[in-house]
């Protein structure tokens, strides 16, 4: 009896040790590979957007005159909650260091221009040889836009995600797609048999 | 004999708690390239394993849209699915590093056998030089 105490006693303190000494932070790369959990992570993300940017980059459509794109948003039809402005925000901050591409702020703060423009206009705090002025903003020549959407399926402790993305981009004037490309990604997960 | 089954029943508990977290595993579409003797100026293996597994058959590049696009062409030698982490990395005419977006690792999984070309296109069009970084999946 006190042979099986002692021992439960250990077990206990070894399990206890090991939950104990997993609690621990240290930072880590952000381009590591992240396969934490099966949900959408930053590798899919940053995976996506480098496919999409090397595809873009070298299609015709960009030429040599940096057309200005105006970036639409990207649907999230899949179940999970993802934040499709982090996938734009990815790949527009790279197109545009390209220095291929020029993007128009309209689509993210044209609020903010407005009322700045109203701003130097109206209150007269504003040196007039610097005003701004109002109706002078360059039209976009393209929009960016799409969608990314999965199947999942669930079977006992396996679950396959699937996800793709698909990108655009339509030529504002004509309304041709100019460009459009798609990423796949397949992701799958296996619980422990007591579901850890 | 209590004392063994007390044992065991520690053993299987830490295996459980430590051993049996949630294992995922991405397949992503796409690749990168690895290297033999002849292509190790532009690809760099940290693993023997995979060196032994993996051969780099071709390299090719060209400019494209005042891009320098590059394809590494390699080949799973053995009969067993694997799977590898690539990251390409862009410099300039002087060997300076030009940040990407291809500075994180992409996972890939190569089946059996099979040929899989790892492309990157370099992110401005200063990009004259690169490097290919090839490591097994952690």
């Amino acid at each position: 009896m006190t042979k099986k105490k002692t021992i439960l006693g250990i077990s206990i303190i070894i399990i206890a040790f090991t939950v104990i000494k997993c609690s621990r932070v240290q930072y880590g790369s952000p381009g590591e590979v992240e396969t934490l959990t099966e949900e959408f992570g930053s590798t899919d993300l940053q995976t996506i957007a480098e496919k999409m940017v090397q595809s873009l980059l070298i299609h015709p459509v960009l030429g040599n005159n940096r057309p200005v794109i105006y970036v639409s948003r990207i649907k999230n039809k899949t179940a999970e909650h993802i934040d499709t402005k982090s996938i734009t925000d990815k790949i527009s901050t790279a197109l545009l260091k390209s220095g291929k591409v020029r993007f128009t702020a309209a689509s993210e703060i044209n609020q903010d221009l407005i009322e700045q423009l109203e701003y130097q206009g109206k209150t007269g705090l504003v040196d007039p040889t610097t005003r701004k002025k109002i109706g002078r903003q360059i039209g976009s020549d393209y929009m960016f836009y799409g969608e990314i959407t999965s199947i999942e399926k669930k079977a006992g402790r396996k679950k396959d995600i699937y996800y793709k993305i698909t990108l655009k981009l339509a030529d504002i004037e004509t309304g041709i797609i100019e460009w459009a490309d798609e990423k796949e990604i397949r992701k799958q997960a296996q619980k422990g048999l007591l579901g850890f | 004999m209590k004392k063994l089954l007390g044992l065991g029943f520690t053993m299987v508990l830490f295996f459980f708690i430590s051993a049996c977290a949630p294992t995922t595993s991405s397949n992503i579409g796409g690749g990168q390239a690895l290297g033999n003797y002849a292509f190790s100026n532009y690809v760099l293996i940290n693993n023997r394993a995979l060196l032994r597994n993996l051969q780099i058959t071709d390299i090719k590049s060209k400019m494209e849209n005042e891009l320098l696009k590059v394809q590494v062409q390699v080949i799973n030698k053995t009969s067993k699915n694997f799977s590898f982490d690539y990251s390409f990395n862009w410099f300039d005419a002087n060997g300076f590093q030009i940040a990407g977006l291809g500075e994180h690792w992409t996972p890939v999984i190569i089946n059996g056998n099979e040929v899989k070309n790892l492309i990157g296109v370099g992110p401005t069009s200063e990009v004259r030089q690169f490097k290919v970084r090839i490591r097994k999946s952690r």
